[in-house]
């Protein structure tokens, strides 16, 4: 039996980031929180989500489980939750999950966990740069850069942090000195991504939220977001682009 | 667990396929593994013969990540536009949690199962955007499978590297069946794996399905146990027609049931080939066969009751297969009907023929078939027989034009009455109806403005008006004219 209260805003953004690269997942209640991680289909991308335990209203687990979400069909539903809206999960059964929220209470049932694509390990990754910013920023030059370009460059040096798109005729510079970071170890990286899957990642932030970015060359990316308030760390990995020689 | 998957082959060595196929495909692998991109591979083949399975085996073989998109997932060329764009183009995080780089030849393969099979009617750019996707040269090695490769463009085909798969024999599926009998450690009788071989016709995943069913928790099998259910291979019509024309054997009409094709269809092929088998009475009387079966085509057409196709599928294969007295020898090279072509190139003139007859029906009132029975005769005679003058006010009075006076009386003729209407100014009634109200009109509202404050003569006018119509009522007099 699992019985966990959470705020609107973080259940909805936590969906939302799973959302961005599959449609099903395992959801692992443990004592210290909400678990889930999954690869996209290309085997390009990773998403790991965390909720901890502190984040949640009220979070009873008799014993850690671990659940197959629809997490399309959960994440269409609420939708239609208010930020400040008080979010219940009641998991019973083996076969079913409820969600309450308001006067609505929404019941799925659950798929069998061995069913869903397994599961990744984290990877190692050894990555040089560390990059803090403001999300709301990053956001704004990933969003630009889609306008004309379908992969970005990020690039750091001792100079600050790089984000460069090329299109057939123009070209987007986003640059922000280590004064604009709020955070910075100044080292060197270069490594080259697909848009189209950082603009889905940069849609769960907004201005106010803080993105780490851990940068290699020719290298996958970390980027580690803190969303809602704190509440919510949704962490991906991106695999680069290969560069044409 | 399916035996299918059980025994997919892991590497290399355990595929069932040409030696020239696996060379091939192995220095394609190596090419990449040395950093040079390849064309895409395109298997194409019947299904079962080992495309997919070949294609998972040289992944594992290299130690390749597999990125699989097949049939049974929910799937539109949307989403392999996305996933498929962006896994070419990308290096890879594996399922065991480790970073692969192509630079260090750890590659991806993304296998695009049956695309000659994914929904076209979803998106009619979708093979458009597969294409330019191969276009850029893609950065990881891909393998398409398909079962028709010419239901591909040709431009599709031509940015990949076509392998072609033949069926599996019989022994081949054989040796397979063997090796997981006594893996699972059944007794099996060597002439009963032959039976399910035999029956899968070269199709190696039906074989082991069919082993499967018949062996599952047995501990040895005999040819008893294989029950024939005769698979439903691919036959074609090809040999639906040698059957007819070359045997007695009644099982034709089961064989020409799996066929895809209609019982209308059918018999067009029966009819286009059955001259070229038969002659003198044997001919004869197997046309009166297929003359009765077509009467219950038509039957079927007009009631609606499918019911009857059985009798006119019989009729149409075993009637006329036991009309002959003995079969020809020899081979026949059999051809395809060239009805529909037929029809296509009739279609314009028959389409023209149709707007005769709705031009007739609409000018004369009367429903288009009642044209086509009662009125057609008459306007076609007088067109082709009565004199210059008339011909030419029955042409000008139903509106035909030159084209379709061409069909109706030859073009000679068509020029001629073309000529005099245009000489003459012969119209048709109703416009000259209108033409005469628009002058009508005009003198009124001329003779309005000039006199305005006259309200008497605007009476005058009505009375005129009134004339006028009258005149027109005349103008309908001239259909007896023709007729007359």
């Amino acid at each position: 039996m699992i019985d966990a209260i959470i705020g609107g805003e973080v259940i909805k953004t936590a969906t939302k980031a799973i959302v961005s690269l599959v449609s099903e997942a395992r959801f692992h209640f443990k004592e210290e929180g909400l678990h889930s991680r999954a690869v996209d289909p290309a085997n390009v991308a990773m998403v790991i989500v965390d909720i901890p335990r502190e984040s949640f209203d009220a979070y009873r687990v008799d014993e850690e489980k671990t659940v197959g979400v629809d997490v399309n069909r959960v994440y269409d539903i609420l939708k239609t939750v208010k930020k400040k809206d008080l979010v219940e999960i009641k998991i019973e059964d083996e076969s079913h999950m409820k969600v309450k929220f308001g006067s609505v209470e929404y019941t799925v049932a659950l798929i069998d966990p061995s069913a869903i694509r397994k599961e990744p390990k984290i990877p190692e990754l050894d990555l040089p740069a560390k990059i803090v910013l403001d999300a709301g920023e990053f956001k704004k030059a990933i969003q630009a850069a889609d306008k004309i370009a379908d992969h970005v460059i990020f690039r750091s040096d001792e100079t600050g942090f790089y984000i460069e798109a090329e299109g057939d005729i123009d070209k987007i510079t986003f640059h922000m000195g280590e004064m604009e970071l709020i955070e910075f170890n100044r080292e060197s990286a270069r490594s080259m991504f697909s848009v189209e899957y950082l603009k889905e990642f940069v849609k769960i932030a907004g201005s106010g939220d803080i993105v780490t970015i851990h940068l290699g060359n020719n290298y996958p990316v970390r980027l580690i977001f803190d969303v809602a308030d704190g509440k919510l760390k949704v962490e991906y990995i991106l695999a680069p682009r290969i560069e044409a020689e | 667990m399916l035996w299918v998957e059980k025994y997919r082959p892991k590497t290399l060595k355990e595929v069932v396929a040409p030696r020239d196929i696996i060379e091939k495909v192995v220095m394609w692998a190596k090419k990449w593994e040395e950093g040079i991109p390849q064309k895409p591979l395109l298997f194409a083949g019947p299904p079962g013969v080992g495309k997919t399975s070949l294609a998972l085996a040289l992944a594992n073989t290299f130690g390749w990540e597999v990125v699989e998109l097949n049939a049974s997932d929910q799937r539109n060329w949307q989403v392999i536009r996305r996933i498929v764009g962006e896994a070419v183009f990308t290096e890879t995080l594996s399922d065991e949690g480790e970073f692969l780089s192509s630079k260090e030849g750890r590659l991806k393969l993304i296998i695009l199962d049956e695309v000659d099979n994914i929904h076209k009617k979803e998106d009619f750019g979708g093979e458009g955007a597969l294409i330019r996707l191969l276009k850029r040269k893609p950065k990881q090695p891909l393998i398409l499978t398909a079962n028709d490769p010419y239901a591909l463009s040709l431009e599709l085909r031509s940015l990949c590297e076509m392998i072609t798969f033949r069926r599996l024999t019989t022994q081949q599926i054989v040796k397979v069946l063997e090796r997981i009998c006594s893996a699972e450690g059944i007794k099996a009788d060597r002439r009963a794996l032959e039976a399910i071989a035999k029956n899968a016709g070269g199709d190696l995943r039906a074989a082991i399905n069919d082993l499967q069913a018949i062996a599952e928790g047995k501990k040895e099998i005999r040819l008893e146990d294989v029950v024939v259910s005769k698979r439903t291979q691919e036959t074609d019509v090809f040999k639906v027609m040698q059957k007819i024309f070359k045997s007695f054997s009644p099982t034709v009409y089961g064989e020409a049931m799996l066929l895809d094709e209609s019982p209308e269809d059918l018999i067009v092929w029966i009819d286009e080939n059955l001259p070229l088998e038969y002659e003198g009475e044997d001919l004869l009387k197997a046309y009166l066969v297929l003359s009765r079966a077509d009467m219950f085509l038509g039957r079927v057409r007009r009631r609606q009751f499918y019911r009857l196709w059985r009798y006119a599928s019989y009729l149409m294969t075993v009637g006329v297969q036991q009309a002959k007295s003995k079969p020809k020898g020899g081979w026949t090279k059999y051809q395809r009907p060239n009805v529909w072509q037929l029809l296509v190139q009739f279609k314009d003139r028959r389409e023209k023929f149709r707007k005769i007859v709705e031009k007739i029906a609409k000018n004369t009132h009367m429903s288009k078939r009642k044209a086509l029975t009662e009125m057609f005769g008459y306007v076609l005679t007088l067109l082709r027989k009565a004199d210059l003058r008339i011909a030419s006010s029955v042409a000008a009075f139903y509106d035909f034009t030159e084209e379709e006076l061409a069909i109706l009386v030859g073009e000679k003729r068509a020029r001629e009455i073309k000529e005099f209407i245009r000489k003459h100014g012969l119209r048709r009634v109703e416009e000259k109806e209108e033409a005469l109200e628009e002058e009508i009109e005009k003198e009124i509202e001329e003779r309005l403005e000039k006199v305005e404050e006259k309200p008497k003569e605007k009476a005058e006018k009505k009375k005129k008006r009134k004339k006028r119509k009258k005149k027109e009522a005349t103008g309908v007099k001239t259909l007896e004219e023709f007729f007359g």
